[in-house]
């Protein structure tokens, strides 16, 4: 199939960002009104429904876009790392190690005291535990053909598997204050961010896409091979060692932040390249928008489809994901080895 | 036959050298006492039977490798010690397999043999064109790279390492292209069309080593061939000094004899 001009695509995408980021705040159990969504964007709240719109339904709307474009630019370099199309965080091990970190930071809180409970100490465990499993899925599946599907994997598997039986042993060891914590951000959810937090995430995701950017170039010379990449001209240690740190710490953060959220890094960056190719100079800022808009939608329907209830948001990314992933998976069989 | 004499090798700023270089992996020794050089505007190609340590010696060339033992030099200094991107500029590489499992298009995979070079978007469109054609695959240039044939994508990777070697005609430096197995996909008509590439990249200051299993091929093309055998040099030299029945004999163990070719003039085995 042809690919379409990435330019396009992309003036579309970032159209795209503030109509559907518009459109979120006025759905909600109820459709607000015009003059509800108007006021509450200039910052007048003077009744309850502004207040919702301004001070629940928009930050948790930015945060989906944040967190959503993080999880897919990340998705996207993690596959031209393993030069594998199915290598999303969530399945090689990122995201379990992630939470691994974060809860043995939040279960070892009481040992060193109030702070280490704060976010950024989550954070910085999550990081942790996403760097070290994606070194070692890296490590143990790569090959001189990229890394094999069932060894990649399987190694996420064992990775995931180990890190939530930490999990399990922090719960289980934990008392009641530190156990409410560690459920509670488990199950995660896009809700209550302040705009502080979501602040510091924007420029996390500035800079993580200012790196991930400069390096395209070199990811796109690494989907040839490592060899062929550094015959290119290309230090790929170095370039390795960067990417696994930014994906550990963007993922890590984002689980910190909201918990488990599977599939975005899978779904999206795979649509983007079916509609402009694999060239990284596009790719990752495209998933980037893509990310944003696919878990602002879906975080929207998490919040409305079974109102007054609402489901997390993983569930919904994870509902429309598996499909889609096992879907992949068929499709590759054949034109991927082993 | 001995490897011919290094003595009187200058300090050698447009060679590629091998000096009593050995690589064990393992306590293996895949090869061991080879002295190499080759020249800006030779063709040199290795020879031997599967096992004999071909790829070994290119990769050792290519700096892929550091010798376990000896020196691999380009231009006086040790491969390994040039900067990745400077040797980049210099050197371009094609592996005996190269996957590219990602759809890019075929020019775009011809694209990436520009990297290293910061000559700008409208020359390196000009320069990926060029080599495009040169490899027959310039009406191919929008297709996806995993749609193609074997032989297809074998010819796009060749062109692709054509435009990261590729050097302007006013630059007077040299460059090298070092080819593991490139015709081994390829159809009669394109083998000749690759060597013949190499011929004029030869003669525009570039050094070419590259493995061929067809003597034919080789001795029609190469100015000097290696003959490895078990991981050392049996004999180094030109197409008439190699050309030699016994020692084919001897090294892959099948009787040929060798004849003129009546068109070029070049010896000819048949077996």
């Amino acid at each position: 199939m042809a690919h379409l001009n990435a330019r396009p695509l992309i003036v579309f995408l970032i159209v795209m960002v503030p109509l559907v980021l518009i459109a979120a705040l006025f759905i909600g159990p109820v459709i607000s009104s015009v003059e509800t969504v108007g006021n509450a964007l200039v910052g007048n709240a003077d009744n309850v429904e502004q207040l919702i719109v301004r001070d629940i339904r928009m930050p948790r709307a930015v945060f989906a876009l944040l967190c959503g474009a993080l999880l897919a630019s990340c998705g996207a370099v993690c596959q031209g790392l393993f030069r594998n199309p199915l290598a999303d965080p969530s399945l090689i091990g990122v995201t379990g190690g992630a939470s691994m970190g974060a809860s043995l930071v939040i279960a070892l809180g009481f040992i060193a005291g109030p702070i280490m409970t704060s976010l950024f100490a989550i954070s910085m465990g999550a990081f942790l535990g996403g760097s070290l499993a994606t070194f070692f899925v890296y490590r143990l599946s790569i090959n001189e053909r990229g890394a094999s599907v069932s060894v990649m994997l399987l190694a996420g598997i064992a990775v995931t598997a180990f890190a939530s039986a930490v999990t399990n042993l922090c719960e289980f060891f934990s008392d009641n204050e530190h156990l409410r914590r560690i459920s509670i951000w488990r199950m995660g959810s896009l809700e209550g961010a302040s705009w502080m937090e979501l602040l510091s995430l924007f420029v996390l995701l500035i800079v993580v896409l200012v790196i991930l950017i400069r390096a395209s170039q070199s990811l796109n010379a690494l989907l040839l091979g490592e060899s062929e990449a550094r015959h290119l001209g290309i230090d790929v240690d170095s370039l390795k060692r960067r990417i696994i740190l930014v994906v550990a710490m963007a993922v890590g953060i984002c689980v910190a932040m909201a918990g488990t959220i599977s599939f975005v890094g899978l779904i999206v960056p795979h649509l983007i390249r079916i509609l402009i190719g694999p060239d990284h100079r596009y790719l990752t800022f495209g998933s980037a928008l893509g990310g944003g808009l696919l878990l602002l939608i879906a975080d929207t329907l998490a919040r409305t489809s079974f109102a007054p209830e609402e489901v997390p948001v993983g569930v919904i990314t994870a509902l429309a994901g598996a499909p889609f992933f096992i879907f992949m998976l068929r499709q590759r069989r054949n034109s991927i080895g082993g | 036959m001995s490897p011919s004499s290094m003595k009187g090798a200058s300090e050698g700023r447009n060679t590629l050298r091998l000096i009593n270089a050995e690589l064990s992996i393992a306590r293996a020794k895949l090869v061991s006492d080879i002295n190499l050089e080759v020249k800006a505007g030779e063709i040199v190609v290795l020879l031997g039977p599967n096992g004999a340590g071909k790829s070994s010696v290119l990769n050792l060339l290519s700096g892929q490798r550091r010798p376990s033992h000896g020196q691999a030099l380009m231009a006086g200094i040790d491969i390994g010690d040039w900067p990745l991107r400077d040797k980049a500029k210099r050197m371009a590489v094609l592996a005996q397999t190269s996957t590219l499992s990602f759809a890019y298009k075929v020019e775009d995979v011809v694209g990436l043999g520009r990297i290293p070079h910061d000559s700008g978007r409208v020359k390196n469109q000009v320069i990926v064109e060029q080599c495009l054609e040169l490899m027959d695959v310039l009406p191919l240039r929008r297709r996806l790279y995993t749609e193609l044939s074997g032989g297809e994508q074998q010819r796009v990777q060749l062109a692709r390492v054509l435009a990261q070697s590729y050097v302007d005609d006013d630059d007077a430096q040299c460059s090298f292209l070092l080819l593991d197995e490139p015709t081994s996909a390829l159809d009669l008509s394109h083998q000749q069309l690759i060597l013949q590439s190499c011929r004029d990249r030869a003669s525009k200051n570039c050094g070419v080593v590259m493995v061929l299993h067809d003597l034919n091929l080789a001795f029609r093309y190469a100015d000097r061939l290696v003959l490895l055998d078990k991981g050392r040099v049996v004999a180094q030299g030109s197409a008439e000094q190699l050309a030699d029945a016994q020692l084919i004999r001897s090294v892959y163990g099948v009787d040929a004899h060798i004849v003129k070719h009546p068109l070029h003039g070049c010896p000819s085995v048949v077996f």
